[in-house]
This record gives C-alpha cells, structure tokens and sequence, in this order.
C-alpha cells in the first residue's frame, strides 16, 4: 500500500470513528433528559467555524501556520463530519419554517458545492497534467495575445505573399474569432475533442485547395490553433477549479450567518436543557 | 514539436499577483505594467518605465521582460521617454469573488435585520409549523416569555427561564397542582412510588448507552425545579408532528433501573391489571362453576360479552347495565319476593318482603313501673324486637344517645327485672328520644330527619338525598302510625318539653281494648310493587326497583357516619344490606370502600357504578381494548384474562381498602404482550402502554353568561329590523365584503381576589366571564404573575375590532370589585414614518441600545 493511500485509509477510519463516536455521544446525551439538538448543534457550530477558518488560513500565508495542504485535507474530513452531524441535527428531515427552510437548504448548498469542489480538485489536476506544460493561469491571456499577434503577422504575409485570399478568408472567419477569446470551454471541461478535429478538418479542407507554396503557412497557423487549443484547455479547467468558490463561499457564508441567528434564536426561545 | 509557453526567468517574465484585487488592463496583451493598478483600481504606469538615476544621469529602469532598457534613455527631467496610455485595470478573479461575497453577506444581513425591525417583529421569520392544534396560537408572546422583552438577542445570553415558558403551556393545559413535577405528582407522592418501586428488588440490565449515561451524564441540574415541557414536547416540527412522541430510552432517564426493551427487562406484570378491587362485587369464578355451568340456567350469560361491551372509545370494557346482566336472576332478590318470613326471622325485625324502619320495640312496663321509670304512654301490646338500624342512625345524632343505644344493647327489653339503674335510665332516654323522633316527624316533617342526620355526619344532605331518605313517605301513613302507637303522643312531648313531670300529665283513658291496629288487606301483600306499608308497630319500607332511592341513600348515609358517633349503627345498616334474606341486598354487590377524597375521616362510600372511564382522568397505563380483538385467536378474552382458582376473591372485600385485591383472574402475563410489542412488530414503545402526566385533568368548559347572550338577541327580537350586516349582504346578495379594520392585540391585566376556591380557578372563571362580555373567541392568557395582592393574568385579546370594548368590559369587572386594566392596545394605523422609527426602536431594543418598554 503507498504512502497516499494509507493515508486515506486512515483518514477515513478516523472520519468514521469520529462520527460514530458523535452520534454515540449525541444518543447517550439525548437519554439523559437533555435537548441533544443543542450538543450537536454546537459542534456542528464549531466545525462550521473551522471550516471557515481554511479561508482566513489561506489569507494569512505568512504565518507559520502549518501547511494549507494539511488545513485543505482537515477541511474536507471535517466538513465530511460535518454532513452527518447535520442530517443528524435536522432529525434528517426538512424543516418547515421559512427561517430553517433557508438555514437547511445554505448548508445543503454549502456541503453540495464543497462536495463539488472535492471532485473537481480530484479531478482536473490530473487532467491538467496530459499536457507537459501546466500554464500560469493569470498568464494565459498575455500568452493568447501572443499566439492572435502571431497567426494574425502569417495571415498578412500570405495576404502579400499571393493574391489568393482563401487563407486571409479562412483566417478572418475562422481562426481570429478563435484566437480572440477563450473558445470551447464546456468541451475541454467535458473532456470533448469534437471541436479540435471540426477544425482539423477544416485546415486539411484549406490546404487541399491552396496552392503548394502556402502549406507550410498554413501548418504554422496549425500549429497556432493547436497551442491555443491547449491554452483553452489549461484555461477552462483552472478556470473551473476557481469558479466552484463563487458557489461555495458564498453560501457557506449566508450558512453561517443563518447558523448564527439560529443559536440565539435556539437560546432565547428554546427553553429544553442543552 | 509542442510550443511551450512559459519561461521561469524572473527577467523575461513579468511579476503576476493573483491576490491583487486589481489586474492591469494590458495584462491581457501581455504586456502588464511592472506597478499595476493601485488598490483602488487606478493606472499608476502613465510611461513604460520608473527612470532610476545614475550618478549624475538617468538610467532607463524598463524591465527584461519589457524589452529591455529603451534606445532613447530617459528624458533629461528624470521621465521616461515612452508615454503609455493608461490602462483600464480589470477586477481580479478573488476581486470579483469579494464583491460577490460581501453582497451576500450585506443581503442576508439584511433580511434578518428587516425580519427583526418589521411590525410583526418574529412573525416575519417564523419558526416552524405548529401543531394543527396550536394553530391559533399566531402572537409568538403566547407561548414565549421571552417576546414580549423585545430583546430576545439578550436574553439568549441571559438563559432561559423554562419554568416561565412552561407556565404558559399548563395555562391551557392543566396538568394539575405539579405540572412540572415528574409525571405531575406531588413529591411526596413520587416518593413514595419509588419506595414501591425500590421494594421490588426487581432487577434488569440496561443497554450501554443507558449504562454510559447514567454514570457519565447525571440529570440536569434544572429538573430539580422541574421537568419543562420542552424537555419532552417538541414544537414547530409540523403541523402533524407527534409532539407527544418520546423514545423509549428518554422515558427512562430518571428511573433508576433501566432496561433496554419491553421484550428486554421490562418488569413483569405482578398484578397487572388487577391492581384494585372491583367495584362491584361479583365471583367470576364461583359464577361460572356454580351458576352458569348449568345450561338451562334462564339468562345466564355464554359469553363474555353478553355482560360486557366496550365504551365509546373502544379502549375500556364496561359492564352492561343491571337489566342486561344480573337481573334475569338477581332483580327478584331485591324486592325480597322469594324471601320467606322463616328466613328473616330475628334479622333486625326485617319481615319476608319489607325492610323495617320505625319501630316501636315492645318493653317490660311493670319492670319500668316499679323502678320508677317514667316514660309515658307506651302501646303494652307491642312486640319483642329490637330498634332497626334506621331509627338508630337517626337517634345516635348525639353522643349521648349513641351511649344509651351501646348500654341497652343487650338487655332484653322484654325483661328488664335484672336491669341495672344505669340501664333503665338509658331506656328511658331512648324511649322519649324515640317518641321525640316520631313526634318531630309529624309535626315538623322531613327536615326533622334532615336535621338528625346532618348532626351526625357534619354536613348538610343535599335536596335530592333528602328527599330519597324519607321516599316521599306518605303523612297519612305516618300520622295513621303515630295515632295507632302514642295516641297522647303530642301532649306528653309537649308536657315534656315544657319541664313537667310526666306522672302530672292527665292522661286521656286509654281503652282497655284498643282497636286492631292491623289493616283489613295485609299491607305486605298490597305493597307488592314496593314502597311503605304498616305492619303491627313496625313502618316498613318495600324496595320496588334497582337503584332504590331510598335504600340508595341510607346506604350512603350509613357509609359516610363512619368515623362518626353514629359508625356502629352505621354498620348494622351495611350489614342489614348484605344479608341475602332482607330485600334490597345492595351492599353483597356494591363493594364499600375508604372514601379517597376524604381518607383520613375514615368514611366509607358504595360503589354503585361499575368502572366508569373518566375521560379527565389519567393513568399510568392504558390499554386499548378494541384494537386487540382480532388478534386474539380463538382464547378470546380468555388470552389474557385466565382463570385464578387459588385466588381468596371474596376474601378481598373483608377491609374497605380497594387496593388490597385478589382477583379471580390471573395477572396477565408480560410474554402474551411482548410477542408482539417488539419494535419491529407493532412497536414497544412506553408511551403506547403509559402515560407521563398522571392525574385527573378534567376539561374545564368555556362559562358563557346566558344574560350575554339574550342581551346580544335582544335587539333582534324587540327592535325594528336593523339593516342587514355587511357579511350577511355578501352572504345573499354577493356584496362585497368591506374590508376589516387591521385588529391588534390589546393587552389586558385581569386579577381576581376571591377568598373561596382555588385562585387558578377564579382566574379562569374571572377570564371566562371577560371573554363572554367581549363576545371574544380568541383570549389568552399571556402570563400569570403575582404581586403582592395575588395572582394576575395578562391576557391578549387578539381580534377586537374596537378596543373601546375592552376599556368597558374592564369598567363592568371593576364594578364587580375585580381588578382589569387595559394595559396597552393596538394604536391606529401607524404612518409610514412611525412604522419605520418603530422598526428602529424595535431594533435598537433588540441589540439592548434601548431600555425595552415595560408593560405600566
């Protein structure tokens, strides 16, 4: 067994011992004539609080404040924990009033999009690493400029160079508008080619009918898309690995803030014995 | 050949910030400014590069990446000699996510602050659904202490008062005088359960988390002052959410053996349901062998069922009335008409078919005579008996009397030769106490008796019982009685009464052969149908039917003289009732048992119903009947209720204490249960088998005064037809309905200072009679307080149209001495701008920037 992998194992022990030991503790305080609503809800609370605290981890870089690898796994495990002490809080069931209603359903979201994120960092990575070169996300667009400038100098020079206009066409209608902006996101998210061999096939249908002396332009141009394909690739996966947080920081936040109210509406109005 | 984009050296590459909240505009083409934008998002690169100086020069500071430093160089003032428009920075991604956070943050915010600050305050954020039974209940104050603070923020760090929140709970349903206290019983009384249950010595293994709990996790600190409804009702989880639902391990928190299931541990049944005597006295087993056995018994029943029948609620098996049951052989018993005159022969001068109630005793007058004993005119030809117990219990009223009835006891009053002077002075009182007795009768009528009777026992009969007592006895009966026995018996009372010596009373002759006093009919035989008839000096009463009146009372008098002087001849009446010779023979099946509401006088009462299910009353257990008919198998009744032959039945009647009971039948057995009362079968949860509040909970119906309601017909039937209301139109003609004032809850005090009865029930009686002069549905009571005058309620009446109408039946109550103030009341509709200062006061009081407004 490698390393990651007794990793995991003992991991998800531990993530199981913990629950079992919570909803243990939960059961033997419930029959004690406590509210164990109150127990779980509070280290539900709590967990919750530390979850939130990755953010602050990943904030405050410049303190010696252990590895954010090691805060990124403790946040999965806990907020893993944190699902089943839910569902157990909520008698899991929904609950009826409008106030909970939303409470529930931004935690549900909250734990539903994290549940996301752990996929997609499990994920893309891998897919990133098919292509040698792993691209600088913020430097993507300098990159994409660079190719658009430089398929944009062979266009003109084939304009010059001849007076057929079939590459300067195929150029204007098809490989500008495709190198002026990230192309084919949802395909390289789903993992589609579908895109690369339609214009695969349309360069081999400009070469056929341009003369002899334009296919070596017309390869460069090629080779072009191709890196710009491989530049959409990198972008559409970062760019995913970064957006599922518009999803999962914000509703993790209205979860708390609800969370909030909810203790002190659970302290001034219940009144069983926590 | 792969194109590879990147370069690593820090010279070529320009320097990227992603945690920057701003991009340069340029960075899309590459070519980003070294600074980039400032914080607030503003181009800070108005040229290509920051010239540094160089000695007395300027060096150009354009980076590798760049390019490199320029041909031109810088200008000579120090600047860069290649001006760059400025750029329009871009939001970085984590910018963008901040916005979106902060939004979020701000909206939610928001809406809680708004929910909070609205005039409906919670309302605009309820909790949960209610129970469909506390659907009315819509103002959060009615059930919460803590709303009406207006800062619950800080009262959820100040701890809740349960007890209070409670209170509100058993305002409206009563749990008794403990509402908290475990299973509502006073202590003493729980105590002396767990005594009980202590005494079993019964022992049973917990699971282990019940064993964890117990030792790690002992009960909080808080039941001590009483277990709040909470800790076992949930609301808001639903409109048909169980809140009477509670786990079975949760049940068992404070026992102190705990066991894991009913199939697991649950104690045994020791005399389960046989735990007090029956009411009517009736020998299953002695019946089914002696009587029933016999087939061409008339009447007698087949099956279970022919005597029994479930109540309305299907839960209880009743008995079947008399008529249905015991009276094909019994009902002849009871007007003695197969009693014999051998067989009552020396029973308390009872004859064959009449029960004796005054009797003239015959006595030895030459006896009296010579001892000097005067006792006035007294019929030489009456017989040798004894004074029945009727006339006794009548006599007895003083202790004096009761002591001469005990001395004469056993003198044989036909022979007093031997008498001691003691003794002939007790008969002589008791000879004039019995002509006082009958000469009262006649004179003064029932209420005599009446009078008599409430001396001995300590209080008045009530009207119905007094009539019952004497049977609407006829005064011709009487009279004929009275002329027949002491012809001069209201001059020599009179003489008597007026201190003379009796010797000194001129005597009417009386003749040496008095006239038969006997009818021409034997008044038995014409009494055939009950009632009163004469017989030689004995007024006899014949019971006609079950539930006799007149029997019914004495019988309850007798009962209640125990502890009284009169007790003994109390119990010769009792026991006159038992002997299966006298007619009448109530007290062989109605059992006699201590009266529990009045335990330590020692009275007794008769049973004269069966077990009757009271619906105010709560048990430990219950038992649903219906619902296991059709699953008892062809044992029917008999699968539980077998047979005890060992059993001393009757033996269990001797004492009057109801629980010291065998009974015929076999406790039923734990397993006949548990066989299929498993939680994977039909459930073994407690609470199918068991209740928590213990106690008797009656409903206490809604008091509407009649005069309310004529007063509110009145203009109906007096006035000129008034135009029709505005719902009635909509109801015939389909007009529009107007639309209803906006109706606010108006707060009331109300406290009432009654001397008699408990002061919950003058409060509710006091609340009641609020309601009806409101003609308000909706009131409730939001809190009971105290001052120093008593107890308070603040009510909330939720719908009135017209809050005048609360002032004025506040001034009707004060009229009548009680206390109602109209504490605060919906203003008008407020403006728009008041409803927002209003909000922000509500606010502000929440977070405790504003002392919260105390009710005057």
């Amino acid at each position: 067994m490698t390393a990651f992998w007794r990793r995991r194992v003992v991991s998800l022990a531990l993530l199981l011992l913990a629950g079992a030991l919570l909803y243990l503790v939960e059961r033997i305080y419930e029959i004690s004539l406590r509210d164990g609503t109150y127990l779980t809800g509070w280290v539900l609370f709590v967990m919750t609080v530390l979850l939130a605290l990755l953010n602050v981890r990943k904030k405050l870089s410049m303190l010696p404040l252990l590895p954010a690898a090691l805060w990124f796994q403790a946040h999965v495990y806990v907020g893993i924990l944190a699902l089943g002490l839910f569902f157990l809080h909520s008698n899991f069931r929904l609950p009826n009033g409008p106030f909970e209603k939303a409470l529930w359903w931004a935690s549900v979201l909250a734990f539903a999009t994290g549940i996301l994120g752990l996929l997609l960092t499990r994920l893309l990575p891998g897919r990133l690493k098919r292509h040698p070169e792993r691209v600088v996300f913020e430097r993507i667009p300098a990159f994409r400029s660079e190719l658009q400038t430089e398929a944009e100098c062979l266009a003109l020079r084939a304009v010059g160079d001849s007076d057929d206009s079939r590459i300067s066409d195929f150029y204007l209608k098809v490989l500008a508008p495709f190198l002026r902006k990230p192309r084919n996101l949802l395909a390289h998210l789903m993992g589609s080619r579908r895109h690369a061999w339609r214009l695969d096939a349309q360069f081999r249908a400009v070469r056929h009918s341009a003369k002899q002396d334009a296919h070596e332009l017309l390869e460069k141009l090629q080779e072009i898309a191709e890196a710009k394909d491989i530049l959409d690739h990198q972008y559409a996966l970062q760019l995913t690995l970064k957006a599922w947080l518009f999803l999962h920081i914000p509703v993790s936040i209205a979860a708390l803030l609800l969370a909030i109210t909810h203790v002190l509406l659970a302290y001034a109005f219940g009144t069983a014995t926590p | 050949m792969t194109r590879r984009f990147q370069s690593f050296d820090f010279r070529k590459t320009p320097y990227n910030r992603p945690s920057d909240f701003w991009l340069c505009g340029y960075a899309a083409e590459g070519r980003p400014c070294p600074r980039g934008p400032s914080a607030k998002g503003r181009c800070q690169q108005a040229s290509e590069c920051q010239p540094r100086r160089s000695g007395d020069s300027w060096a150009c500071g354009r980076p590798e990446a760049q390019g490199g430093p320029c041909a031109e160089g810088p200008l000579p003032d120090g600047s860069c000699c290649r001006v760059r428009r400025a750029c329009t920075p871009q939001p970085s991604l984590r910018s963008l996510r901040g916005r979106l956070n902060f939004w979020v943050t701000a909206i939610v915010v928001s809406i809680l602050l708004l929910s909070f600050a609205s005039t409906h305050n919670m309302l605009s954020i309820p909790a949960g659904q209610r129970i469909k039974g506390h659907g009315e209940l819509t103002d959060c104050g009615q059930c919460h202490v803590v709303f009406d603070t207006g800062n619950w923020i800080l009262a959820a760090f100040r701890g809740d008062d349960a007890a209070a929140d409670s209170a509100k709970c058993t305002a409206c349903h009563d749990r008794g005088g403990d509402p908290l206290q475990p299973h509502s019983l006073p202590r003493s009384e729980l105590q002396g359960l767990t005594s009980e249950a202590r005494a079993r010595d019964w022992q049973a293994k917990p699971s282990a988390l019940q064993s964890i709990s117990a030792k790690l996790l002992p009960l909080p600190e808080a039941t001590e002052k009483g277990i709040a409804c909470p800790a076992c009702h949930t609301e808001h989880m639903g409109a048909e959410f169980d809140v009477t639902a509670v786990s079975n391990a949760r049940c068992q928190s404070c026992h102190e053996t705990k066991f894991r299931s009913f199939a697991e541990g649950h104690p045994p049944f020791e005399r389960y349901p046989y735990l007090r005597r029956t009411r009517l006295v009736f020998d299953h087993k002695a019946h089914f062998e002696r009587n029933f056995a016999e087939a061409e018994v008339e009447g007698a029943p087949r099956v279970c069922k022919d005597c029994h029948t479930p109540d309305a609620t299907e839960r209880h098996m009743l008995v079947k009335p008399f008529e249905e049951t015991c009276a094909p052989c019994h009902a002849k018993d009871i007007k003695g008409q197969d009693a014999k005159d051998q067989d009552v022969k020396g029973r308390d001068g009872a004859v064959a078919k009449g029960i004796p109630v005054l009797t003239i005793p015959g006595l030895d007058l030459e006896s009296l005579r010579r001892a000097g004993i005067e006792i006035g005119q007294w019929p030489d030809g009456a017989p040798r008996g004894s004074i029945p117990p009727f006339m006794r219990l009548l006599i007895a009223a003083d202790d004096q009397s009761a002591a001469d009835l005990a001395r004469i006891e056993r003198l044989d009053l036909m022979d007093l030769r031997d008498a001691g002077t003691k003794e002939l002075e007790a008969l002589r009182r008791i000879a004039w106490a019995i002509k006082d007795l009958v000469y009262d009768f006649v004179a003064l009528g029932p209420d005599s008796l009446n009078a008599k009777v409430a001396h001995t026992l300590g209080h008045h009969l009530d009207e119905a019982t007094q009539g019952d007592m004497v049977a609407k006895v006829p005064l011709d009966a009487v009279l004929a009685a009275r002329e027949a026995w002491f012809p001069q018996l209201e001059a020599e009372v009179l003489h008597r009464r007026l201190g003379r010596a009796a010797k000194d009373l001129v005597t009417l002759p009386v003749p040496e052969d008095p006239k038969p006093i006997e009818a021409e009919v034997d008044s038995e035989a014409w009494a055939a149908y009950g009632g009163w008839f004469r017989k030689g000096y004995t007024l006899y009463y014949r019971p006609n039917e079950h539930r006799d009146p007149f029997v019914r009372s004495w019988l309850d008098i007798a009962a209640r003289s125990q502890g009284t002087s009169a007790q003994h001849h109390g119990q010769t009446l009792l026991t006159l009732f038992r002997n299966e010779k006298v007619p009448g023979q109530c007290t062989r099946c109605h059992s006699l048992e201590w009266d529990s509401a009045d335990a330590q006088s020692g009275r007794l009462l008769v049973n004269w119903r069966p077990f009757t299910p009271d619906p105010g009353h709560s048990g430990f257990t219950q038992f649903d009947h219906a619902s296991h008919f059709r699953i008892v198998g062809e044992k029917g009744c008999g699968t539980c209720h077998r047979i005890d032959a060992g059993a001393d039945y009757a033996g269990s009647f001797k004492g009057f204490d109801p629980m010291n009971f065998q009974s015929n039948f076999a406790p039923a057995k734990i397993e006949v249960c548990s066989d299929c009362h498993v939680q994977e079968s039909v459930g073994g949860n407690c609470t199918q088998c068991h209740r928590y509040h213990v106690g008797s909970f009656p409903a206490v119906p809604v008091a509407t005064e009649i005069s309310g309601q004529a007063a509110a017909a009145a203009p109906e039937a007096t006035a000129p037809a008034a135009p029709a209301s505005a719902p009635a139109r909509a109801a015939t003609d389909g007009t529009p309905l107007p639309r209803r004032k906006p109706r606010l809850p108006v707060r009331i005090r109300l406290s009432s200072h009654r001397t008699h009865g408990s002061a919950n029930e003058a409060m509710h009686h006091l609340k009641d009679s609020f309601a009806g002069l409101l003609g308000e549905k909706h009131l409730f009571i939001d809190r009971q307080e105290h001052d120093e005058r008593g107890p308070f309620y603040r009510l909330i009446a939720s719908s009135f149209a017209d809050p005048a109408a609360a002032e004025a039946a506040c001034a009707e109550l004060r009229a009548q001495h009680h206390d109602c103030f109209v504490l605060s009341r919906g203003p008008a509709q407020p403006s728009p701008a008041q409803q927002a200062r209003q909000s922000v006061n509500r606010l502000m009081r929440l977070f405790g920037l504003r002392p919260s407004q105390a009710a005057p």
